[in-house]
């Protein structure tokens, strides 16, 4: 079954027979004819479309992570800031069974191998780590321990001793007056939960790695975490319980980085502002940096193939690039040679890039970087066996991020494609439609997406928010 | 406004002059580079740092300790003469300020190279003329060639500056106290900040840290003894570190304190080895 977010809704469709098993929050009649035993939950297609123009304004999903158990899902909607965590049946049933709120916007979410722990990375560059599952017990105690330390009495930070300015002396004159009735400053989270790292930045991404004996530089089993800012770190720490050791940084990029991909538990693929995607050989004591690889090439000739209508043309010099989203994919050519893909997609470029991890060196000698051309602008990709399903923006026009669409029903807003062979003879694969899983989609495709027309701007924010990271430079207030 | 062109005037005077008969430079005069005493820290500054810490010159920073060597190059037959630094940055005063403490520990560790990390630019720029002046005053005994500042945001781009166990000591002396709750994260030392100071301090490494405000201290003391890879020195050994003399009294804030008769609250954090990962203890 496919999941996908819709706005404040997730729905959950049969890829078997294209059926809508099952819709959150309205717990609508679902028809669940035939069985989709067979069919594993792939995801997630997080940010599919998202409408935001609910009556009651229900927050936007703006992420969607499956468990490795497929068994359940962990959603984070945008406005109230919330993670929740659902289980799935088999029968595509989606149950919420906790909603935690946390203090500041989560930016990117991973699960621990073991689906034990949801790392949660926050626009403030925190790292919590909070139970999958969460036990009353644990969350009372959690509740209790806040309530403690928030019950601490009033102390003013400063003393008369303290060098003081003036203003600084009747700032802490009113601070002494108001400090019976000092407010706490924010609500105290009344779930177990744990800090297990920070950046003073943005935090853009996270990625839970896990090595076993055989694939462990020093043949024993060791997990990390990886995290990217946008100040361009990245950052690798222990996993917890050691998560407050830094282990060291991938430095190379000069533009903050938005994604991290990892095709191979020792091959890092990073992308963000910068012209190219960089490949890490990255577990050991030195984090290398084994190839840079350009995009900007391909996605000024997929930006030309379909000019956005309205648009006027840029140069090549002029393309921006945002690295919106990497995925891998598992190729089995025909020789059988199993060998692991990277699909990347651009913010506001109908097209995704792929290139193999195996054969990077061909593409730093020159080589173009295989594309595959789209109807829109890649919002997602869930990946399955042999075919992936990719979510297209039909709001606004192909190649712009902000010039609306004028017919939305032209373009089909989940599409799939499958990695097959060109022809008998050849031996070349490449991606064509898949018109199979495509009439499954149909039904998903037809469901209504808002009541009334979003604001465009809202729009734009939440389907393409990855520019608004690059650093404007400029203006230097200097204090006075 | 008239005030403020006239101030800027006269700064711009005072920058480009030399001493009219030598052409030396001139010590800088502090009241001529004050700058509000507060940075956001989470603000994109236009700040120069190096990608990585690789990339970063610190021979034309330290000229003194640096030597020359032929080494090959991409793309050439021929070796290059490749200016290289004889000692990296083993002492790194992170909001110096003014750089009082720079200058006194300069002569007395003149082995190691000290640098002075200030995110304002002025201040910063004060500390850089001083040391100008001050190596060209002094050229028999070469004091102050170990010394050097530059204008960083530490809390973001420290890892940038320096590689994994390079530091011996690291000092935090009088730092802003952002006494509203809600500015806590903007403080320089946070459970999660000290993984960074951690990273870049050798095992046995200190953190000295000093400041005026009881409440702070008590911030930076629960925050360090959080982390698992820090511990508190000892009253004792901590009292008998000269650096702690020195920051007590050469910091441009610890004068301060002392004229206004404040209290110096000190506290010192010895990093500790990494533990054995989980699954090997």
């Amino acid at each position: 079954m496919l999941l996908a977010a819709s706005g404040p809704k997730i729905l959950s469709i049969s890829l078997h027979d294209g059926s809508l098993l099952s819709t959150w929050p309205e717990t609508a009649s679902t028809s669940t004819e035939g069985d989709q035993e067979n069919e594993e939950p792939e995801g997630p297609p997080g940010k599919r479309r998202k409408l935001d123009a609910s009556p009651e304004k229900s927050p936007n999903v703006t992420k969607l992570l499956v468990s490795h158990s497929n068994e359940h899902v962990v959603a984070v909607t945008g406005e109230d800031k919330c993670v929740r965590v659902f289980a799935v049946s088999s029968n595509g049933n989606l149950e919420q069974l906790s909603q935690r709120c946390m203090p500041k916007r989560p930016c990117a979410i991973a699960l621990t191998a073991d689906d034990s722990t949801i790392l949660c990375g926050d626009k403030f560059g925190d790292v919590y780590g909070l139970p999958l599952l969460s036990s009353p017990e644990a969350d009372a105690a959690a509740a209790r321990q806040q309530e403690e330390a928030a019950s601490k009495s009033f102390v003013p930070s400063a003393t008369n001793l303290t060098v003081h300015s003036g203003r600084n002396r009747k700032a802490l004159e009113n601070q002494l007056k108001s400090a019976n009735q000092q407010a706490k400053t924010k609500e105290p989270l009344k779930f177990a939960h744990e800090l297990l790292l920070g950046h003073v930045s943005m935090l853009t991404d996270v990625a839970f790695v896990a090595f076993d004996e055989a694939t462990s530089l020093d043949r024993k089993p060791r997990s990390y975490i990886l995290t990217s800012d946008r100040d361009e770190h990245i950052r690798i720490s222990r996993a917890p319980p050691q998560a407050h050791i830094i282990e060291g940084y991938c430095l190379g990029h000069k533009e903050f980085v938005s994604k991290l991909c990892l095709p191979r538990p020792g091959i890092l693929v990073s992308g963000g502002g910068d012209d190219e995607v960089f490949v890490w050989y990255w577990q050991g004591q030195d984090p290398r940096l084994t190839d840079k690889i350009n995009l900007r090439k391909a996605v000024f000739k997929a930006l030309l193939k379909q000019p956005a209508q309205g648009a006027t043309k840029v140069a090549e010099e002029d393309v921006t690039i945002a690295v919106s989203g990497m995925w891998t994919f598992e190729s089995a050519a025909r020789n059988e040679v199993r060998q692991t893909d990277v699909l990347v997609a651009c913010e506001g470029v109908p097209a995704l890039f792929y290139f193999s991890t195996l054969n990077t060196g061909a593409l730093q000698r020159g080589a173009d970087l295989k594309v595959l051309p789209l109807s829109g602008n890649p919002v997602d990709v869930a990946v399955l066996e042999d075919s992936i399903v990719v979510s297209i923006d039909n709001c606004h026009e192909s190649g712009s991020i902000s010039v609306a669409r004028q017919d939305q029903t032209a373009t089909s807003r989940l599409q799939a494609f499958v990695y097959a062979p060109n022809s008998e003879h050849d031996l070349g694969f490449s991606w064509r439609s898949n018109e199979k899983l495509d009439g499954h989609l149909q039904k998903a495709n037809s469901q209504p997406t808002a009541e009334s027309a979003p604001d465009p701007k809202a729009l734009v924010d939440l389907l393409y928010g990855i520019e608004s990271l690059r650093k404007r430079g400029g203006e230097e207030v200097e204090g006075s | 406004m008239a005030g403020e062109s006239n101030k800027r005037q006269k700064r711009e005077d005072h920058r480009n002059a030399v001493d009219k008969k030598t052409g030396d430079p001139q010590l800088p005069r502090k009241k001529l580079y004050r700058q509000r005493a507060h940075a956001n820290p989470f603000s994109d500054h236009v700040l120069n740092y190096p990608t990585s810490p690789a990339d970063m010159d610190w021979t034309s920073l330290y000229p003194a300790f640096t030597f020359e060597r032929l080494e090959p190059q991409p793309y050439a037959k021929e070796l290059t003469a490749v200016k290289r630094m004889s000692k990296n940055v083993e002492i790194a005063d992170i909001g110096c300020g003014f750089g009082g403490l720079l200058f006194a520990l300069a002569p007395r560790f003149p082995d190691t190279l000290v640098l002075g990390l200030e995110i304002r630019t002025s201040v910063t720029e004060f500390v850089q003329e001083k040391i100008r002046a001050l190596r060209h005053q002094d050229t028999v005994e070469g004091l102050y060639q170990n010394v050097a500042c530059i204008r960083a945001n530490t809390m973001k781009f420290l890892p940038n500056f320096f590689v994994k166990a390079q530091l011996s000591k690291i000092f935090l002396c009088f730092p802003d106290p952002h006494f509203k709750a809600r500015k806590h994260k903007a403080r320089i030392v946070s459970i999660t900040l000290n993984s960074e100071y951690a990273y870049v301090l050798k095992p046995g490494g200190i953190v000295y840290t000093i400041t005026d405000v009881e409440d702070l201290h008590k911030w930076m003391v629960e925050h360090f003894e959080a982390h698992p890879s820090f511990e508190r020195v000892g009253e004792e050994e901590q009292e008998a570190d000269p650096c702690v003399d020195v920051m007590r009294t050469e910091t441009e804030e610890g004068k301060k304190v002392e004229r206004n008769e404040g209290v110096k609250f000190v506290a010192l954090f010895k990093r500790l080895e990494d533990p054995p990962w989980p699954c090997e203890s």
